[in-house]
């Protein structure tokens, strides 16, 4: 309770005492580790910093790359798609007109093959015809039509056209002694002397043919003199009619 | 007042100095805190602090952000002085319920002796911040009229200081020993609990009333500069 | 007998001088609390700054009976007008 003047200097002395103390050992240290740790994070906040910037530009770089690079692939793939268009549509004409082409040869082809066909048809059909022909006609077979031929081959001599008529005249011209008229049955006289008047008309002079009998010939007449042959006969004739195809397709 | 001090026994005379139980103590909580602060702060490590640096710097930010609460712009200045009265008077009031010891603030010298020193200060740090001139013409603000005013108040404000912290801290103890005296033992113990948050406060606002006077001086030229 | 009247005198100024004070400071306190109260139920957010003031503010009302304490304990233990 009492105030006492030596304790009051001395507590203030005291005071002075300690605040010099703790300014030197509390304060002062501590303050400076605080701002150190202060200085190192803001150290470590610009580095942060500088590495962000530094992250940033390095990503900014690689997109213009990424990005140069995409333009890059676009104009690559433009040219890429306009070669492989225009190849395609060359590719197209050239396979059209292959096409075109072998379109032609199929139908070419085909048409040939129609035409064999239709040729092998008639051919056969005119087979078949010829075949019914000759049965028919070899049933027909026999004097009667052998004379009529015999006969119409008579009337014919004397109409024949003019350039016949001379290579004939020729023929018999050449050939005097080697006319031979074959028949499937043997002539009577009065038709044989018909020929002879007939080819000695038509040669100019006098001619003797041979005459001679031939059953293959079924009916009808033949005429040989030397390259100029006649014939009036139905096997000849047949003949005909069956050969004209093949020299006609 | 009653109360054993084994102190007693170390009290001497030095010169016509008489030393006694009082100082002995503030002597003891010096050593202690320089001490401390002394074993706290041989190894400081920026990267990995050990728990009493980080005690150590909590407090000394918490010390530096209420004063420049205060006095914004000065708290490194005012660090030193502000933060040891805080330490310094709260660590003393504690002192009390430590056997054997008491309160140095329980003693009216020391509180004066406190009061003393900011009294003091406050012209000093007015003085050393302001300069002469402009510290002395805040006396006359705003009316030269107030002058006897604000010289009485310098001196009732200080006196203030020094009792209400000596009261407190003496009227604590003598409640707890009234309270030994009548009820007995063990009786006193929420009152030596209500001690520890008293003694805590009052160092508070010890130093907080320091600060505050510190900045009132202060304020002038603060006004000054805005002025400018 | 006179010295007796003295001390009786003097205790009763005593307990005057804390009592009046204690009075004073009651009120005072009471007032503190008071507004704490409302301005908290008013706006919660502020409430460790307004302990602080609130602290402070009871303290230093207290204070006040803390000088009538030491008026008291010096009227009892130390007044310089008896002996």
């Amino acid at each position: 309770m009492e105030f006492d003047w030596t304790t009051f200097a001395l507590e203030v002395l005291n005071f002075l005492v300690l605040v010099w103390l703790l300014k030197r050992f509390f304060y002062r240290p501590v303050l400076a580790v605080i701002e150190a740790r202060q200085e190192e994070c803001a150290k470590t906040i610009a580095d942060a910093e500088a590495v962000r910037l530094e992250a940033e530009e390095l990503k900014s770089q690689y997109l213009a790359h990424l990005a140069e690079r995409d333009k890059e692939r676009a104009e690559a793939k433009a040219r890429l798609d306009k070669e492989i268009s225009g190849e395609r549509l060359q590719r197209l004409a050239v396979l059209e007109v292959e096409i075109g082409e072998e379109r032609q040869r199929r139908e070419a082809v085909e048409a040939r093959k129609r035409s064999e066909r239709e040729h092998a048809l008639e051919r056969e059909a005119m087979t078949i015809t010829t075949l019914f022909a000759t049965r028919f006609l070899d049933r027909l077979a026999g004097p009667e039509l052998e004379a009529r031929l015999a006969d119409l081959t008579l009337s014919e001599l004397g109409t024949l056209a003019p350039d016949t008529l001379e290579a004939m005249r020729i023929a018999l011209q050449e050939h005097r002694e080697t006319v031979k008229v074959t028949t499937a049955y043997p002539l009577d006289e009065v038709r044989r002397t018909a020929f002879t008047q007939a080819l000695g008309l038509l040669a100019g002079r006098a001619v003797v043919p041979e005459f001679s009998e031939d059953v293959t010939l079924k009916a009808g007449v033949c005429i040989i003199a030397g390259a100029w042959v006649l014939m009036a006969n139905l096997r000849d004739e047949l003949n005909f009619f069956t050969g004209t195809f093949d020299h006609d397709g | 007042m009653g109360k054993p001090e084994f102190l007693e026994l170390l009290t001497f005379h030095l010169g016509p100095l008489y030393i006694d139980t009082t100082v002995l103590t503030t002597w003891l909580l010096m050593a202690g805190l320089t001490g401390l602060a002394w074993f706290g702060t041989r190894r400081l490590s920026v990267v990995s602090p050990t728990r009493l640096q980080t005690a150590f710097e909590g407090t000394v930010l918490a010390l530096q952000a209420a004063i420049d609460g205060a006095a914004p712009g000065y708290a490194l200045r005012l660090l030193p002085f502000i933060g040891t009265l805080w330490l310094f008077v709260g660590v003393a009031n504690l002192a009390g319920l430590v056997p054997g010891l008491r309160s140095p603030t329980g003693n009216l010298s020391v509180t004066v002796a406190l009061a003393m020193l900011v009294f003091v200060s406050v012209h000093w740090f007015g003085i050393r911040i302001d300069g002469l001139r402009a510290y002395l013409h805040h006396y006359l603000e705003p009316n030269p009229i107030l002058l006897p005013f604000h010289l009485m108040g310098e001196l009732t404000r200080t006196l203030a200081l020094a009792v209400r912290l000596f009261g407190n801290m003496m009227s604590l103890e003598m409640a707890a020993l009234l309270v030994l005296l009548v009820a007995g033992f063990l009786a006193p113990v929420p009152l030596l609990m209500l001690h520890i948050v008293e003694a805590l406060v009052q160092s508070y606002i010890f130093g907080m009333l320091a600060l505050v006077y510190v900045a009132g001086a202060l304020q002038s030229h603060e006004l000054k500069k805005r002025s400018d | 007998m006179e010295s007796n009247l003295m001390i009786g005198l003097v205790c009763i100024g005593a307990a005057l001088s804390i009592g009046i004070a204690g009075l004073g400071a009651g009120i005072g306190i009471g007032n503190i609390g008071n507004g704490a109260t409302q301005g908290l139920a008013r706006n919660p957010e502020v409430q460790p700054k307004m302990m602080t003031f609130m602290i402070l503010g009871m303290a230093l009302a207290e204070s006040v009976a803390i000088y009538g304490l030491v008026i008291s304990l010096i009227l009892l233990f130390a007044n310089p007008l008896i002996k």
